[in-house]
């Protein structure tokens, strides 16, 4: 007894020990970092305000760039796409959605290589700290997640409503939506099936002494149907009738509670056909890449030929959600302690280009967010491909986003 | 006189606590099984308000559902003439599957339950009880009973549907109060286009969609009841048991 007592005492610690208490994100970093590199980048992401009380709007707006990279093996964002939010549950309701201003109620379809905006405004539903991401749905691909911030709602939950108005001129609340009738029309059925089954266990003992009558009228070569009384046929017809007639009259209470009805929108939304790709004065072709694993520190040698008018320097990178940040073209600093920025972890050497010129550069990115983010696991890929965006920046103000791409090889001393 | 008394008491509480044991275990273990293949299979149909379509929701979840109670109901009638089971089995698997909703997607994760409420299936497992009292025909059953169990199941839900498919304007976009819920109220992993849910009109028969559907329904469901009795008359098979 007492062994059994000190068993459970450490199966209980044991339990307790390797249960998650609370959740912190969304598994973002679960997906191979060959898929989070070269399917969408989202890029310029706003999410906020970061502090609203319940039923406050938040805005998740930003850009993003589908890979022209995108694996083939991966199905792509041709067919259906859906613009979402990850918040771990409704702890918003969406307002409004859109793509390039097109609204995203309903999915979509886009094409690679191009670049889009997108906004999404969310109402604080329930008190709380909740990471939110954007997130672009992929039919048969899943979920391409960005990158996440933390927004803070205070208040009560029984402050938040949220009432719509129908075509037909009535004001509903969809937190309770119908529960009325939906509880008493389940109730109802559970009452006559409940009234149903009583009326045949109630005679006690039940199944052994049936059993023995069935199998003494099948062994005396007589219909066992015999056990059915003509009672029990009556009582069938009538609960048969009081079905049907509930049935036939809920069909009718609901129509008359909804005289105009129609079936689910399931249809697919266009964007604009002629749409163009984007265009940058920039060329940049990866020369050779590696990452010497020991020290973290990712090396990239760059053609760039600079077509512009202005002297140009590169500014950020951005990989598989991760910014790698140039602290001597521009300063961002981490909004929260899950934000993906290095903000010092962008060198370059041979870094300017000026107008008309052709050179080779070299890029240094070197953080612990590589081993964080699970980037280094392309080691393992079978194509060991890198991609993302490098963000140049203008001696004139400007800003040129050119996506690259190129193998990599890893450096193991 | 006295002993004699006293064997048949004892005999009737042993014949009422197999009752007990029996109804008990197997009704339960069937409406769990059931809950559990529902769940793993159809189980978004049966409860998100924005899946309760005209054209697959009354036809793969109750086909689907018909598989154990009409398999059960084999055994119930060939051992015990008992025209229980099928209500048994989905009168539980309804009450399971409002503690799952309640519990799963309201508690847990937070969503409304007017979005998450179990589709209504009781009558339906009632007409094909009754069927088999009044016709005490397995055939006769399978083809009235379990026709109209495909049937009768929009019309059986309509009550506390209809109003979900009232329509709205929403953002310049006309949609059902089902649709703008799913939209309003974030999945992150079952986007709009993950439902399967009907995308266009049937090319044939005008617009009749739902009648179509339901008729549809019945035929497969007479089917899916013949199959699971014989089925569940097999497994019921003693000689089959004693083997093992």
């Amino acid at each position: 007894m007492k062994f059994f007592g000190i068993n459970r005492l450490i199966g209980l610690i044991l339990v307790l020990a390797i249960l998650p208490l609370d959740s912190y994100a969304h598994g973002e970093r679960a997906q191979q970092a060959n898929t989070r590199m070269r399917t969408i980048n989202w890029y310029d992401l706003e999410i906020g305000p970061k502090n609203v009380q319940v039923g406050e709007i938040v805005t998740v707006k930003g850009r993003f760039r589908a890979s022209s990279q995108w694996p083939e093996e991966i199905p792509s964002i041709d067919d259906r796409v859906f613009l979402n939010v990850g918040t771990g549950g409704p702890n918003f309701v969406r307002l409004a959605s859109n793509i390039d201003g097109v609204s995203g109620v309903q999915s979509t379809s886009l094409e690679l290589g191009k670049d889009y905006s997108f906004e999404t405004t969310l109402k604080a539903r329930k008190p709380g700290r909740f990471h939110v991401h954007p997130i672009l749905n992929v039919k048969d691909a899943g979920g391409m997640v960005g990158p996440g911030y933390w927004v803070e709602i205070g208040g009560s939950f029984e402050e938040f409503e949220n009432s719509v108005e129908t075509m037909l001129g009535r004001t509903v609340n969809l937190e309770t939506f119908n529960l009325g009738s939906i509880a008493v029309w389940h109730i109802v059925w559970v009452v006559v099936g409940g009234a149903w089954l009583f009326y045949w266990i109630r005679q006690q003992p039940l199944l052994v002494p049936r059993m023995r009558k069935v199998d003494a009228a099948i062994s005396r070569g007589d219909d066992p149907d015999s056990l059915i009384t003509p009672t029990d046929l009556k009582v069938a017809i009538a609960f048969l009738t009081v079905t049907l007639l509930l049935i036939v009259g809920g069909f009718a209470w609901g129509e008359r509670e909804a005289p105009i009805t129609i079936p689910l929108r399931t249809a697919k939304t266009n964007m604009p056909a002629d749409k163009p790709f984007p265009t940058s004065h920039v060329e940049a072709k990866v020369e050779s890449a590696t990452y010497r694993i020991p020290g973290r520190s990712f090396r990239m040698q760059l053609a760039v030929v600079n077509n512009g008018p202005a002297t140009l320097q590169i500014g950020e990178f951005l990989v598989a959600n991760v910014r790698f940040i140039n602290p001597l073209v521009k300063t961002v600093t981490a909004i929260d302690e899950h934000d993906l920025v290095a903000s010092e972890g962008l060198r370059i050497e041979n870094g300017a280009i000026g107008p008309g010129q052709s050179k080779l550069i070299e890029v240094f990115a070197e953080d612990a967010l590589w081993e964080i983010q699970r980037l280094t696991g392309m080691i393992n890929d079978p194509d060991s491909i890198i991609a993302g965006l490098l963000f140049f920046y203008g001696d004139d103000g400007s800003r040129e986003i050119v996506e690259i791409v190129g193998s990599m090889l890893p450096v193991f001393e | 006189m006295a002993a004699s008394q006293d064997r048949l008491r004892l005999a009737r509480y042993y014949e009422r606590t197999v009752d007990v044991m029996l109804l008990t275990l197997i009704i339960f273990a069937v409406a769990g099984a059931t809950i559990f293949v529902m769940s793993v299979t159809i189980g978004d149909w049966e409860f998100w308000a924005d899946w309760k379509d005209r054209r697959y929701w009354p036809l793969a979840p109750v086909a689907a559902l018909l598989v154990f109670p009409a398999g059960i109901s084999a055994a119930f009638w060939q051992r015990f003439r008992l025209p229980i089971s099928c209500t048994a089995v989905v009168l539980l698997y309804t009450v399971f599957r409002w503690v799952s909703s309640y519990i799963n997607f309201h508690l847990f994760g937070g969503y409304p339950m007017s979005f998450v409420w179990p589709s209504v299936f009781i009558p339906l497992a009632i007409v094909i009880d009754c069927s088999l009292v009044i016709t005490r025909s397995v055939f006769l059953t399978g083809l009235g009973g379990a026709f109209l169990w495909g049937l009768l199941v929009y019309p059986a839900n309509w009550p506390l549907l209809a109003a979900f498919h009232e329509p709205l304007t929403y953002n310049g976009e006309m949609l059902t109060t089902a649709d703008l819920m799913g939209f309003q109220y974030i999945r992150t992993g079952l986007p709009e286009y993950v439902r399967v849910v009907e995308r266009s009109v049937l090319r044939t028969f005008g617009d009749a969609v739902t009648p179509l559907t339901a008729v549809f329904a019945g035929f497969v469901c007479t089917l899916v009841f013949y199959v699971s009795w014989i089925a569940g008359s097999l497994l019921n098979n003693q000689a089959w048991v004693k083997k093992v």
